[in-house]
């Protein structure tokens, strides 16, 4: 993403009047992500986002959020960044869902927020996704897993979007999305953790079971 | 769970938690989600939002400046709260509106705005009618942006993609 000559002008349209009042006019949760996720800029910085020639390409975007969100607000009202926070998390969601939990986190702290906390909650609690598969595992089986190695697993399937099911004890069986009704991948977690140093927490995202079943059929 | 898929991610049709959310159903009993900003918009991006709509739409009557509604809320919840536009149809049902055709609207009967898929994309309560000139001022909640009176054909570019039909729960 450095060195990329919009994206200045990309973080100004998001976080501007204009994209804001495209935003606010819709009456629906579903109305307002669609619309956010179709908006042409956010739709460019999610190319930018995805520039696999980076490995580091999502910096400046995490940095922009932290950004907004130490932003001091009028605590009588909203953040005039809600809906910009909004966006980037979608930005991270749908390219780099890796770090999304990195977003989330700076997120969260951002003071008065409505709409990217309701989009937070929805990244979080969509059945079937890495997030819920994350906070299961560790939540229930191994405590002492560190943050985020799910969501390294996930990457080995070679696609941030993944189904995935628990299959027995601690193997849980992966579907990369894009070969949906293809094999899945089996994977010991506990043999693959050992093999890992710990890393950054990351992916709060995936598919929903239901909804891959049905590309499929 | 009724969802769509947008770019990978997986939607759900408007299901919320908040636990400040009023305790509303329909006529059949089917409990109606919604959620109440705890803090309204600045004013300053409410002023804002009506400077650019009265400039789109100079015959525009800006009623009031308050975002912790929207049109939902304003015509089934008396502006209380924030009802996902995905639930309309399942209102109107279960509250047995009927559609009629646009000539025998009247005062209180209700205008739904369709997007080009055919899905509710806003709704108002017909304020006024004057079959002198073959006028019909609405009132409704434009997004976070507003409450207004308009011309039931000056609305934003995103209420205007499909048709608008009218509602009436008159026994007639």
């Amino acid at each position: 993403m450095d060195g990329t000559p919009n994206l200045k002008s990309l973080f100004r349209e998001i976080e501007g009047p204009d994209f804001e009042s495209t935003i606010s006019i819709e009456s629906g949760f579903e109305r307002m992500i669609s619309r956010i996720i179709g908006h042409r800029a956010v739709r460019e910085l999610i190319t930018v986002a995805r520039d696999k020639n980076s490995p580091r390409s999502v910096d400046p975007l995490l940095e922009r959020i932290r950004r907004l969100a130490s932003v001091a607000v009028d605590p009588r009202y909203r953040s005039q960044y809600d809906t910009a926070l909004t966006a980037y998390l979608l930005v991270l969601a749908v390219s780099a869902p890796r770090y999304l939990s990195v977003g989330v986190r700076l997120v969260n702290s951002a003071p008065n927020t409505w709409l990217a906390k309701r989009t937070m909650s929805m990244l979080n609690k969509m059945p079937g996704t890495v997030a819920e598969a994350t906070e299961i595992y560790q939540a229930g089986r191994s405590p002492q897993v560190p943050a985020g190695s799910l969501a390294d697993l996930n990457n080995t399937t070679g696609s941030h979007l993944t189904e995935w099911s628990e299959v027995s004890g601690s193997v849980i069986g992966f579907t990369d999305i894009a070969n949906a009704g293809g094999e899945s991948t089996n994977i010991n977690v506990d043999t693959y953790l050992s093999t890992l140093a710990p890393i950054t927490p990351a992916i709060v995202t995936g598919a929903h079971n239901e909804d891959v079943a049905e590309a499929a059929r | 769970m009724d969802t769509r898929r947008y770019d990978g991610l997986i939607i759900g049709k408007g299901e919320i938690n908040d636990p400040q959310r009023l305790e509303l159903h329909t006529k059949r009993r089917f409990s109606i989600p919604n959620a109440r900003p705890r803090l309204p918009r600045p004013p300053e991006a409410m002023r804002d939002a009506f400077d650019r709509h009265k400039a789109a739409h100079p015959s525009l009557k800006m009623r009031n400046l308050d975002s912790t509604y929207n049109c939902v809320g304003l015509v089934f919840a008396s502006r209380r709260t924030v009802i996902d536009i995905a639930f309309v149809r399942k209102i109107l049902s279960d509250d047995d509106y009927k559609s009629i055709a646009v000539p025998n609207a009247q005062r209180g009967d209700l205008v739904v705005y369709e997007d080009q898929n055919g899905e509710p994309c806003h709704i108002g309560i017909i304020w006024a009618l004057d079959p002198q000139f073959g006028t019909c001022t609405v009132l409704s909640q434009w997004g976070e942006d507003g409450e207004y009176f308009h011309l039931i054909d000056q609305v934003p570019t995103q209420f205007s993609r499909g048709r608008h039909t009218i509602w009436t729960e008159r026994q007639i």
